[in-house]
């Protein structure tokens, strides 16, 4: 059933551009937003324990790709994140692209994404998951790059799809090293089973290609640089994409394997360090930021890593803490992206150095984006800070209290950008410079509001079915049992004091801004030596080499071209000769008859008419004459066909040779001697080596088991006399359709050329 | 300068050449011949009648677009693996029926046909592109 609906929603995202134009701008989204909302309720209605693997079919049954779908706590959470805010965000897309030209084709994307990251999540077959992977690449290309024409998308987009993309690389990597420890592509069976790897090597290539993979995917240090550069895609994409689902693909596949991996000596410091110094780079990068959307950008990088970070802490309760943070911060922040692009759109600009006073024009929306932002700082009793109490007692429980400390700092970094991130737009003092176009319509603000309500109900009343949602998702990835209770109030334990410290770090680093924006600018000289620029240096670096190589090789000289081919021609060659053991020679001189040697000599007069002439058109004769001679030999040793398509040949290059003449210029011997020395070389060593290569072919005693074959089965097999037309049109009618494909696109060629030619003369 | 002489042996020569091509074509798969020398005769005949009635009467003559001469060879190539892709086979294996008059007809045939068509039709493209009066 699952696996269907996720088939099922890229047919709806195909469907989607009609939709838009056919059923209108307004009710062609809603009609949209029925997709994401049925699989919201599907999954809520999905039984999901036990754990077990559905098949709806088969997809390439030669490769054991099938659509089959692994039903969890884990993907079932996930799946219902997807789909939940998945139909807020398409709702809010209406509104907010409303008067956009291409609404229907950001429709066909958007949906589009859905269904590949629910194919992600549900995938138990590892191939589909991948294939569903690269596309939640590709989407996330074409979406980032949505405002195509301007540069700056472009350029974000193209960083964003080769950063994930050689993630993906990796990914396929280590899914062919599972199948091949393993022997299945199915998800469902790698993981059910208790598992002794055969070599250590393959265990820990899987483990670190799994990591590049999810490392890229999920934003985290040292490839944090190019989510915030993602957010030159339109706020609805940012909040989706960049901030609820995609970029916890990472972290979604991370926990997938925890199980698998977590008694590895890498796997658990590998997650702690790496989450850790994401955590720490995000928060720190994201205090001197003046975008609004930058600045929730880079705190999703941070957050992104305080979940690596958890799953590094690895005990149950740190996953669990992992879970509810997750959702927690997929409620904020989507919400708080939601606010951000209302802020930009009702007043044209998102720095927050010019924004202030929206409180007063805005009571309702200010007072969901001050839940959202309590949410995100952590503050009593909402969902933000059950989850980071959780996270607190995890980590205490651990006894690891250098990672508690860092959890500390940097939760009260966050604290203070939700601060910049709402407080600073809404509190700080009017600007009469603001010019607000109008007020917020309702569709904007429903999806904040709805995340913001979630966010204070979960906090205080948790639904016991939620819970144990939650806690059925933890169980998967702790690989272990795993309790659960969501609740404001746990006592007074040194966990309360942790975050009441937190607040009050987070309000000391708030105001402190002027510092952390003098840091900054002091600081941009060291840009050169961050990631992103070395992400730059090579892309230029592959570029100049691009050039260079082109510059090299393809001068557009005929000439050139010509001498290169041939010499590598003639080397290899002479290197497979050389390295062909044997007597290679070993052919038996025969006299020719008077027939043969009248026709050698035409052939050797022709040639020798071509070389020694002045005039273009008597070369072009010699060459005929030299072209017949051949053809006659063809005739001599019984190949008809050859004769006759070497006679047509002939004729028509004369023809064409002729018609060729005439567009060129004087004919003169502009060479130097040395180059027709050269040329004279050259051309013998093509002339000999191709010779030796025909004599050693001939002499060759092995007989070929294809020309009895092709004898034998002409008439019974492909009822056709003419063997060499068999083997042209049964046979071998691959390779022919290769070589008329190419015929073809010389003739489109030669169209080109010659219009160019036209252009430039 | 237009030569009595080539101009009568043209509109003598013309058709026979087309017909003789495509004799070419269809003994082909029997006895020497096929799809691609039959192409060039076709396209030598063309070649003929540029040469005795000028280019541009040529080009009157040709009523099909020598590009879409090659798509269509091509299309028919491709078309003609498809059925034995479609009864269960590899791609391109050849599949045979027995006709009442005609005797046997084969997906071969219907390839060759495919080169046949994309070799005039390259060629003819060529001699349009280069021939200037």
């Amino acid at each position: 059933m699952l696996a269907v609906t996720v088939a099922f929603g890229f047919v709806v995202a195909l469907l989607a551009p009609w939709c838009v134009r056919h059923v209108g701008t307004v009710w062609g989204p809603r009609l949209l937003a029925a997709y994401p909302l049925s699989v919201f309720f599907l999954t809520l209605a999905t039984d999901y324990e036990p754990a077990r693997v559905q098949s709806a079919f088969d997809w390439v049954p030669r490769f054991g790709l099938r659509w089959s779908v692994l039903v969890d706590g884990w993907s079932i959470l996930f799946a219902a994140l997807i789909s939940g805010i998945g139909a807020l965000v398409v709702l809010y897309g209406a509104a907010y692209l409303r008067h956009h030209e291409h609404l229907g084709r950001f429709y066909l994307y958007l949906i589009g994404f859905m269904a590949a990251m629910l194919g992600v999540v549900l995938a138990s077959n590892l191939l589909l998951l991948f294939v569903c992977w690269e596309l939640t690449s590709i989407f996330s290309y074409l979406l980032i790059g949505f405002d195509h024409e301007d540069a700056k998308s472009r350029k974000s987009a193209l960083q964003a799809l080769l950063t994930t993309g050689v993630g993906g690389l990796a990914l396929v990597v280590a899914f062919v090293l599972l199948r091949a420890e393993f022997g299945t592509w199915e998800l469902g069976e790698i993981l059910g089973r208790p598992f002794e790897w055969s070599n250590p090597g393959l265990e820990l290539g899987t483990i670190v290609l799994l990591l590049a993979a999810a490392f890229t995917k999920s934003a985290q240090f040292p490839f944090h640089f190019w989510l915030p550069s993602a957010m030159a895609a339109p706020t609805p994409v940012s909040a989706y994409l960049h901030s609820a689902t995609m970029v916890k693909a990472g972290v979604f596949l991370l926990a997938r394997f925890h199980p698998l991996f977590h008694e590895h000596w890498l796997w658990q410091p590998a997650l702690l360090v790496g989450g850790g110094a994401t955590m720490f780079v995000g928060a720190a990068l994201a205090l001197p930021q003046r975008d609004l959307k930058l600045l929730l950008a880079y705190s999703t990088v941070s957050a992104l890593g305080t979940l690596v970070f958890l799953l590094g802490v690895g005990n149950s309760e740190a996953m669990a803490a992992c879970v509810v943070f997750l959702v927690a911060h997929a409620l904020y922040k989507g919400g708080l992206f939601f606010f951000a692009g209302i802020v930009d759109h009702e007043t044209g600009t998102r720095d927050i150095e010019e924004l202030g006073g929206l409180a007063r024009q805005w009571p309702a929306l200010a007072t969901v984006a001050s839940v959202l932002a309590l949410s995100m700082a952590g503050v009593m009793p909402l969902f933000g800070f059950v989850a980071k109490e959780l996270a607190y007692e995890a980590v205490f429980h651990a006894t690891l209290p250098v990672a508690l400390a860092w959890l500390v700092v940097c939760s009260g970094l966050q604290v203070a950008v939700a601060g910049f991130a709402v407080g600073r737009p809404l509190f700080s003092r009017p600007r009469a410079t603001l010019a607000i176009h109008h007020a917020p319509e309702w569709e904007l603000v429903v999806g904040p509001a709805l995340l913001a309500g979630l966010s204070v109900l979960i906090g205080l009343w948790p639904a016991e079915g939620f819970s144990h949602l939650l806690a059925a998702a933890a169980t998967n990835i702790a690989g272990q049992s795993t309790e659960l209770k969501l609740g404001v109030w746990h006592g007074w334990t040194p966990v309360l004091a942790l975050s009441f410290g937190t607040v009050l770090l987070g309000v000391v680093v708030f105001a402190l801004r002027p510092l952390w924006c003098g840091m900054a600018e002091r600081a941009t000289g060291w840009k050169f030596v961050g990631p992103a620029s070395l992400y730059e240096a090579s892309v230029a670096g592959l570029a100049r080499l691009a050039a260079w190589q082109t510059r090299t090789l393809q001068t557009g000289k005929l000439r050139q071209y010509q001498v290169l081919v041939l010499s590598t021609a003639v080397a290899s060659v002479l290197l497979a000769l050389a390295l062909t053991e044997g007597d290679l020679l070993r052919f038996g001189w025969k006299a020719f008859s008077p027939t043969e040697g009248a026709v050698i000599v035409a052939m050797l007069a022709g040639m020798a008419i071509t070389i020694g002439t002045s005039s273009r058109l008597t070369a072009i004769a010699g060459l005929g004459v030299t072209g017949y001679a051949v053809g006659i030999f063809f005739l001599m040793f019984g190949a008809p066909d050859l004769a006759m398509t070497q006679f047509a040949i002939e004729t028509l290059t004369v023809v064409l040779f002729v018609l060729v003449l005439y567009r060129l210029p004087r004919f003169e011997s502009r060479s130097t001697a040395a180059t027709r020395v050269r040329d004279f070389a050259l051309a013998t060593a093509v002339g000999a080596s191709v010779g030796i290569l025909v004599l050693a072919l001939l002499a060759d005693p092995t007989p070929s088991a294809l020309a009895p074959y092709f004898l034998a089965q002409s008439e019974p097999a492909a009822h056709g006399r003419n063997v060499v037309n068999v083997i042209l049109v049964d046979f071998r009618s691959l390779d022919t359709l290769g070589e008329i494909t190419v015929l073809g696109l010389a003739a489109v060629g030669v169209g080109t050329l010659m219009a160019m030619w036209g252009k430039y003369r | 300068m237009r030569s009595l002489i080539l101009l009568t042996a043209s509109r003598l020569l013309f058709p026979l050449l087309l017909l003789f091509s495509a004799f070419l074509l269809f003994r082909g798969h029997n006895a020497p011949g096929g799809g691609f020398v039959g192409g060039l005769v076709a396209a030598a005949a063309v070649a003929l009648h540029a040469l005795a009635h000028g280019i541009n009467a040529t080009q009157r003559m040709v009523v099909v677009t020598p590009l879409k001469l090659v798509a269509a060879g091509l299309g028919c190539a491709l078309g003609s693996g498809l059925f034995g892709w479609f009864s269960q086979q590899p791609y391109l294996t050849g599949v045979w029926v027995s006709l009442p008059l005609l005797g046997k007809a084969g997906t071969p045939v219907l390839f060759d046909v495919g080169v046949y068509l994309l070799v005039v039709g390259m060629v003819t493209h060529v001699l349009f592109l280069l021939w200037e009066e």
